[in-house]
């Protein structure tokens, strides 16, 4: 026996530590850009669904976008069309690929959203806000069938905070719905450091 | 026979000039266009998803391995909460300092961009697996524990300052181009890390490094040319003495290598702080909009002596941890094995992590900046 239990169990404790460290940076990025969001999903008479989403962002990465869009980042005049146009092209239309950080679930799986539209973008105040529409892509009726709504990026470079408890919230005139939200723990962030947090809506 | 190579004189010298012909290579990276683009979220930029196309079933998160216990999770949280709150303060603060003279806001941006750093560097990222890793699995000294952490944040800060300076002040990139610039330099870094790694295999094939002091000068058989067989150390009285951090100091024992410490320290750091931190980035941008870059570089500097910190503790709890595994060891054969086998592995390890992290990168399998 080349090692004795004792050091045996020193060496194994050592790799043991080392493991768990080196399993840390599959964990991607600590935040670098923060975003509030607020959703409120219109459900039409036969259950389709839209997401018309609100997102703010923090000053931080406004002045950085600000700066590309307009000299020294003026934050004191409103954005114009080109203006939003530019954003639109450099910092929104990309996100297509990646469903808008949106969380969309039935029973069924996950689900496609449609390329945005709508898309405007204000200053207000220091922040730069987003606002656009989702439908989604994939056959929904939310009279037979219920619907989970989460935000986040599961890399965490962005991290996505509901606006408030309410931030996602359901106006269907002729439905009658409910909704829970609840941190969904199958989808930890970072580790388990984040859960994010995912609205039901259920539809009859 | 290799007198005339400055390689042959020491081991490190091989290091210093790969690592010099990195930082060539960084440069013409830097000029050249970046092989993984990103966008301003931290992704990789791609074409847009054709809307006609059917439906296709979106990826679902992947299940990660591990899930941080209470109370720490609670904790953590917490910190990405209070760096939220703290990166809006130094905001105001830079909005407030603007053309004016006033030293409070600039004490008020230096101490939240401190504390900014603190919080900042305790998510992945910063070198920790790196640093922690070394000092797991290598015997060495607090000392430099402090110094190896402190140069990686010092170089991390410089990074993204010179990045800043260069290519957005004096050459006027966009952020979005900075951005794919530095997520270049990320990619650079990883292959340090891994060239790294192997200096230190190199240096433990040839009998070094794994005591703490090398045996270039106890006699020829223990060159550090030649490969010599490890006996247990002895006091002066003849006796075997432990290992303990104090014991090395004492003036029995062989001299540590200063030069190779230090060379060590620098290319350890070099190689880790190579890549800037993105929220460095992001403020420096902020403030050469604001025309107050001069306070960007200040809040950078102070964010590095923040991550120092966090990542000197890193640093030091692997100590503790590697002192309390081999706490009561004795001075055997065994033992020196043993220790023998945790510095090749810690080696092995942090040349694979670079090696696989720069793979993963030019592969586009993980997006640049967002590791």
């Amino acid at each position: 026996m080349i090692l004795s239990t004792s050091l045996f169990r020193r060496l194994a404790a050592t790799f043991a530590v080392l493991g768990s460290m080196v399993c840390l940076p599959a964990a991607n990025a600590h935040p670098h850009v923060w975003a509030q969001f607020k959703v409120s999903v219109a459900i039409d008479a036969k259950g389709a669904p839209t997401l018309q989403e609100e997102w703010t962002f923090d000053e931080g990465f406004t002045g950085m976008l600000m700066g590309d869009v307009r000299p020294k980042g003026d934050l004191k005049k409103q954005l114009n069309n080109k203006e939003v146009a530019q954003l639109k092209k450099d910092a929104f239309d990309n996100l297509a690929n990646f469903n808008y950080f949106n969380h969309l679930r039935t029973t069924r799986g996950p689900l496609n959203a449609n390329p945005a539209t709508d898309f405007k973008a204000r200053l207000q105040g220091n922040q730069l806000v987003y606002s656009f529409s989702l439908t989604i892509k994939d056959a929904l009726d939310l009279r037979k069938e219920m619907l989970e709504v989460g935000l986040w990026d599961e890399s965490y470079y962005v991290a996505m905070d509901p606006e408030s408890e309410n931030a996602i919230q359901v106006n269907a005139a002729a439905l009658k719905c409910k909704t829970n939200t609840f941190l969904d723990k199958k989808s930890p962030i970072m580790y388990g450091m984040i859960f994010p947090a995912v609205t039901r809506i259920v539809c009859s | 026979m290799y007198s005339s190579f400055p390689v042959s004189r020491h081991p490190l010298a091989v290091a210093q000039w790969l690592l010099l012909c990195l930082s060539l290579f960084a440069l013409l990276a830097l000029t050249s266009p970046p092989v993984h683009a990103v966008d301003y979220f931290g992704r990789s930029d791609k074409p847009a998803p054709d809307a006609s196309a059917p439906a296709k079933v979106v990826e679902q998160p992947q299940a990660q391995l591990a899930v941080i216990p209470e109370p720490i999770r609670s904790w953590l949280q917490a910190s990405i909460r209070y760096q939220l709150e703290l990166n809006a303060s130094i905001r105001h603060e830079l909005e407030l300092s603007k053309g004016k003279g006033h030293w409070a806001p600039g004490m008020a941006i230096i101490l939240l961009s401190f504390l900014y750093g603190v919080l900042h560097a305790l998510g992945p990222g910063h070198g920790k697996v790196v640093v922690g890793s070394y000092f797991l699995t290598q015997r060495a000294r607090i000392s430099h524990g402090l110094l190896m952490s402190g140069w990686a944040a010092l170089v991390q800060s410089l990074s993204a300052i010179v990045l800043v300076s260069v290519f957005a002040a004096v050459l006027h990139f966009s952020a979005h181009q900075l951005l794919n610039q530095a997520a270049t330099l990320e990619t650079v870094s990883y292959v340090a890390i891994a060239v790294y790694g192997m200096v230190i295999l190199r240096r433990l094939s040839k009998g070094l490094d794994s005591c703490g002091h090398d045996h270039s000068k106890d006699g020829a058989q223990s060159s550090p040319i030649a490969p010599h067989r490890h006996q247990p150390h002895k006091a002066s009285d003849g006796t075997p003495h432990r290992f303990r951090y104090k014991a090395m100091t004492s003036p029995e024992l062989p001299e540590p290598n200063k030069g190779h410490t230090g060379r060590s320290m620098f290319m350890a750091g070099t190689a880790v702080g190579l890549r800037p931190c993105a929220g460095a980035i992001v403020v420096l941008l902020f403030c050469l909009a604001n025309e107050i870059y001069p306070v960007g570089i200040i809040a950078t500097l102070a964010m590095g002596v923040g991550v120092a910190i966090t990542v000197s503790t890193v640093s030091l709890g692997m100590l503790g941890v590697r002192k309390l595994i081999t706490r009561g060891s004795s001075d055997t054969q065994r033992a020196i094995r043993a220790g023998r086998i945790a510095s090749y592995t810690g080696a092995i390890v942090i040349t694979l992590f670079g090696l696989l992290q720069a793979a993963l990168l030019l592969t586009g399998l993980v997006t640049p900046i967002a590791a």
